[in-house]
């Protein structure tokens, strides 16, 4: 160890009874200059990020619901441009990558750096107003899509000035959660910053690459799939990561299993990831060596895969204990599920062959979904429990939350299995010669069943918006254990807080 | 407005669209180069600060009874 330093912790107050308690050595002297008392609450910023992420969860996963719908029942709110499906499916997604995985994971994010540095956050008021304007950003550009004002390329959609606000604002915020490393009191990293700092610092770079550049033809789609899959692959799923590293070693009460693995596991998936854009367009008009390029490093996807794999399995192995009464924790072990399974579907459908039978079908939208719900929800459903109970001290409803555990699983469950099984219908005739509206009937049944599953996980997700907004408005839970997974007695009471 | 807004990306696009262009060649204005020049300028710098990185952490310690970062983690209050 470089730097031994005492075991000094951060105790954390409710919100609405916290000081600011700064150190004047907590800070550089121009956050203080710009500093807003009202909003310099210890975790203000991170519970404004989070907060928003569900706000947007919800309403994505409504509008997901409602194209879902318009897929077997097109008369459905037909006649009114702005709920057209060529207008919901880009606000779905934008609100999906930016609103939901992008606010909420960034929220873990200001708690974990906080913690894992034992400094106190750059500045809060920075974190509050960048909040507040992504939220009104993206809401802006959220409004100019439905009013048909869209850039019309995949993942671009965002209009001229919002796409260039959000780089903007996300340097502001890496800045924030830079500086706070940077003057950071506890010296060595826990794998969960290196994730965060690889989701922060090279944003800007791919974004704008994507975002303010434009060029022609074939050239544009693979700057558009460069900066789109590094938006998955070096933003949301290096956030989602660095948050499941955090939580489940301090839900199981064991360390993680092999910090060294971790590392192996960081630095092959930064070297690899920024390779896999180019696998959307293989088959394409594009040089042979950027299909070869591409195809190659989604299969070497398996070794940070493999890593993962390893260290939370080694990390979660005979805890079934846990996973019976922690309900953040089983959301954990679902999130890690999905990203290994994302992920080794990910790289099987880079193999030519495969990529030219499914490609085009529905198997790429449960690829995405099992990605997005599977991984993205459960592992920032787990992180919010966790919040809950361990830093709030709060108890929430444990009837509630077994609800939604189980109709986000069902869910999910219901979509991946609904749309994977049809993509491969619909290779399997379009490989056997059938045309795109002959299998347009086959599709009926499969999309009310998605509609089905998309509905059944919206309402899971109310069910944990009432859940945190009742567990929010209670007093903290007088007498609450936390730490479960340390104490066999230590169960959440039913319906503690509802 | 909004039309306003966008329009210097319309004509960014027209102006590009203007003139010929041969695709695959890795080096040379204009020609497939934007997959070169975004290798050149992201990836490859992103991949020397991850060497550097190495580098650095395996200079400064921070591999040296690499568990212990682990364990410290489980030490830290919520």
């Amino acid at each position: 160890m470089t730097n031994p330093s005492p075991l000094t912790t951060i105790s954390v107050t409710p919100p609405e009874t916290a000081a600011p308690a700064l150190r004047s050595d907590d800070r550089l002297t121009f956050p203080k200059m710009i500093a807003i008392p009202a909003l310099e609450r210890r975790d203000y910023a991170m519970q404004t990020w989070l907060f928003s992420g569900v706000f947007w969860m919800v309403v994505a996963a409504s509008i997901g619901v409602i194209e879902a719908v318009k897929l077997f029942y097109p008369e459905f709110l037909q006649g009114i441009p702005a709920l057209a499906y060529g207008r919901l499916r880009p606000v779905h997604v934008n609100l999906g990558i930016f609103g939901f995985m992008s606010m909420g994971y960034l929220g873990a994010a200001f708690y974990m750096v906080p913690r894992l540095t034992q400094t106190a956050l750059y500045s809060e008021t920075l974190g509050v107003l960048t909040a507040w304007g992504w939220n009104l950003n993206l809401m802006g550009g959220v409004l100019a899509i439905l009013m048909g004002l869209s850039k019309g390329k995949e993942y671009e959609e965002l209009p001229f000035p919002f796409d260039m606000m959000v780089g903007i604002l996300e340097i502001l915020i890496a800045g924030n959660l830079f500086s706070t490393i940077t003057v950071r009191k506890e010296s060595r990293l826990y794998v969960s910053l290196w994730y965060i700092l690889l989701a922060i610092i090279p944003f800007p770079i791919y974004y704008t690459l994507g975002n303010v550049m434009n060029f022609r033809g074939i050239e544009d789609a693979i700057v558009n799939w460069f900066y789109s899959h590094n938006l998955f692959g070096l933003w949301l799923t290096t956030l989602g990561l660095a948050t499941l590293y955090y939580i489940v070693p301090k839900q199981l009460n064991k360390p993680l299993y092999s910090h060294a693995i971790s590392f192996l596991g960081f630095w092959t998936l930064a070297a690899f990831y920024p390779w896999n854009g180019g696998h959307h367009v293989i088959w394409g008009p594009v040089p042979e060596w950027v299909m070869t390029a591409s195809v190659t490093a989604s299969i070497a996807m398996l070794i940070p895969t493999i890593a993962t794999m390893v260290n939370f399995g080694g990390t979660a192995w005979g805890t079934q204990g846990v996973m019976k009464r922690d309900i953040s924790y089983r959301f954990s072990i679902v999130a890690y599920l999905s990203y290994v399974g994302t992920s080794l579907w990910g790289s099987g459908l880079a193999i030519m062959d495969l990529n030219a039978k499914l490609h085009f079908t529905s198997t790429t939208i449960a690829h995405v979904h099992l990605g997005f719900v599977g991984f993205g929800l459960a592992g920032l459903a787990a992180f919010i429990y966790f919040y809950l109970e361990r830093s709030l001290k709060r108890g929430y409803s444990r009837k509630l939350a077994e609800w939604h555990f189980w109709l986000t699983v069902g869910g999910t469950i219901g979509y991946v299995v609904s749309m994977g099984w049809l993509g491969w219908l619909e290779g399997s005739e379009w490989a056997s010669g059938n045309s795109v509206q002959g299998v347009m009937a086959l599709r009926y049944w499969y999309n009310v069943a998605r509609a089905g599953s998309g509905g059944l996980l919206l309402i899971g997700q109310l069910l944990l918006v009432w859940n945190i907004w009742k567990t929010m408005t209670s007093g903290p839970s007088e007498g609450l254990v936390t730490g479960m997974a340390s104490d066999e007695s230590n169960t959440l009471k039913e319906g503690a807080a509802v | 407005m909004m039309y306003l807004l966008m329009q210097p990306m319309n004509e960014q696009m027209a102006e590009k669209a203007s003139k010929p262009m041969v695709h695959g060649s890795w080096f040379g204005v204009g020609d497939g180069t934007i997959v070169v020049w975004s290798l050149v300028w992201v990836i490859i710098p992103l991949g020397l600060v991850a060497i550097g990185g190495l580098l650095w952490a395996g200079k400064t310690g921070h591999f040296k009874n690499i568990q212990e970062i682990a364990d410290r983690q489980l030490e830290i209050e919520d």
